[in-house]
């Protein structure tokens, strides 16, 4: 049961990056991390993460595109996925909407989207731990 | 007689060239008599040319005739404004004359002129001064001069805020500076400043600053104004780094160095009208305005962000004059020492 679980972080907003990855590294995983989405599927596919924290609104490339290309790619196809998504504004709605259209999509085409959660932002130290935890058993990573 | 002086002699009839030349040379010499004569002689061929007027500014200061010296100078700059060795005389002249602002401004213009060129390179009318030595002077000139400015502004404040702390009430304070960095900023906003324009200053920056103040000094009546919300609300800041305040310490230091970067963003978006612009960058201060426990802040930043996402910017320029007023409270917050300590008390 050694094995370190190995998680991508890839946020735009830098301090939200060094908050998780400081609190992830203390629970003893293995963190990489990356700072546009772009970025992010490269170090996806090179590092293949047991998980990914995924920020929802990132310029340039949407939390969507995001996560269709790694379902698209095998390599990356069953990584778990933890999006953050900020509190009260449009990202409730998108999150909403998020939920609904995987959960439909998912029971039509049996299409296995791998893991997925949400996190409110301002993120709290306590609630990433144990979000992570929760993701990475659902994920079956032993634990 | 030198070479060159009788090849001037020779060829000044009819010859404007010789005969700056030899204002010049006579000028040098220290015969100014005779420089202002060629001098003189040279303007009435051509009155197009700079370099006899900068010699004759030259030979008016030595006579301390300052006024005439100075229009000599800018009739030199007028002709050529990149003529860089009579900006910064004009500078020690205004200097001389007590009007600080305009030599500030002139040596603005030598820096300006110099940055960027080989430093080895002389300088044209300067006797073998090179730019690197010119812009060096022209630097330390400004930076002793923002010195002295600084510290008053500074001082003057920290003497209004010790006066009311004794007789109540706060007169709302605004940093004017050329100084844009982050550490600067921080210092205002430590002496007891309540906020902070750059120059070159545009009026809308001003009214964006002062405006909040005004609207509570209205509705408070007195000018204390209201202080509803702590700027930070440690708890919840700490609840994110999960009680590691080395951690938000980082956390703090990484923050601040982005806001200026994201508040010109949203500056710039509201003053193009982009709504998307609005927005996201409205959206990213939110972001990190969280992470801090700067929740008053963020509410506004949130404002911003739903305007943004309405295209509804009325009001915009307003709300963004609370955020930055909201940020200099958690800037300040976090400036003061022993945020730290209250921070492993709780």
């Amino acid at each position: 049961m050694g094995a370190k679980a190995r998680i991508l972080v890839v946020d735009d907003d830098r301090p939200t990056v060094l908050i998780i990855s400081s609190v992830l590294k203390k629970q003893g995983y293995e963190i990489h991390t990356a700072f546009n989405g772009v970025s992010g599927l490269k170090k996806a596919q090179e590092v293949k993460p047991d998980l990914i924290v995924l920020d929802i609104m990132m310029p340039g490339m949407d939390d969507y595109q995001v996560c269709r290309r790694l379902q698209r790619d095998a390599d990356t196809a069953g990584i778990a996925v933890l999006m953050l998504t900020a509190k009260g504004g449009i990202d409730e709605d998108v999150k909403q909407a998020y939920q609904f259209a995987t959960r439909v999509k998912d029971r039509l085409t049996g299409f296995d989207a791998g893991a997925m959660d949400f996190l409110t932002k301002p993120v709290k130290a306590k609630e990433v731990a144990r979000r992570v935890k929760a993701l990475l058993w659902a994920s079956g990573f032993p634990i | 007689m030198s070479e060159t002086e009788r090849l001037c002699a020779q060829w000044r009839h009819g010859h404007f060239l010789s005969d700056s030349l030899l204002g010049k040379i006579y000028a040098n010499k220290g015969n100014l008599e005779e420089a202002q004569h060629w001098c003189e002689r040279a303007i009435k061929r051509d009155k197009l040319q700079p370099e006899p007027y900068y010699t004759l500014s030259m030979i008016y200061q030595e006579h301390g005739m300052l006024d005439q010296a100075t229009d000599a100078l800018k009739k030199t700059i007028y002709l050529d404004r990149e003529f860089v060795l009579a900006h910064y005389n004009l500078a020690q002249l205004y200097r001389q004359q007590g009007s600080a602002r305009l030599a500030h401004k002139s040596l603005q213009n030598v820096k300006r002129l110099l940055e960027g060129k080989p430093r080895h390179e002389p300088v044209p009318e300067g006797d073998g001064i090179v730019a690197g030595r010119l812009l060096q002077l022209a630097e330390m000139e400004l930076a002793e001069w923002e010195g002295v400015r600084r510290e008053n502004g500074l001082e003057a404040t920290r003497t209004i805020r010790e006066g009311e702390r004794e007789s109540g009430g706060h007169i709302p304070i605004i940093a004017m500076t050329a100084f844009a960095t982050k550490e600067y900023r921080g210092k205002c906003l430590e002496a007891g400043m309540d906020g902070y324009v750059t120059k070159p200053l545009s009026r809308d920056e001003l009214n964006r600053a002062i405006e909040p103040f005004l609207r509570k000094a209205d509705l408070g009546g007195s000018g204390k104004p209201p202080r509803s919300r702590p700027p930070v609300d440690l708890g919840a800041a700490l609840e994110v780094v999960g009680d590691d305040v080395e951690l938000l310490q980082a956390v703090v230091e990484m923050s601040l160095e982005e806001c200026p970067e994201q508040v010109e963003a949203l500056r710039e978006a509201l003053a193009r009208q982009d709504a998307p612009g609005v927005e996201s960058t409205a959206h990213r201060l939110k972001g990190i305005l969280g992470n801090l426990g700067g929740l008053a802040a963020r509410d506004v930043a949130q404002r911003l962000e739903t305007m943004g996402e309405e295209s509804a910017l009325n009001g915009g320029s307003a709300a963004l004059a609370e955020l930055e007023a909201e940020m200099g409270r958690v800037v300040a917050f976090y400036a003061k020492p022993g945020w730290e300590q209250k921070a492993d008390g709780s």
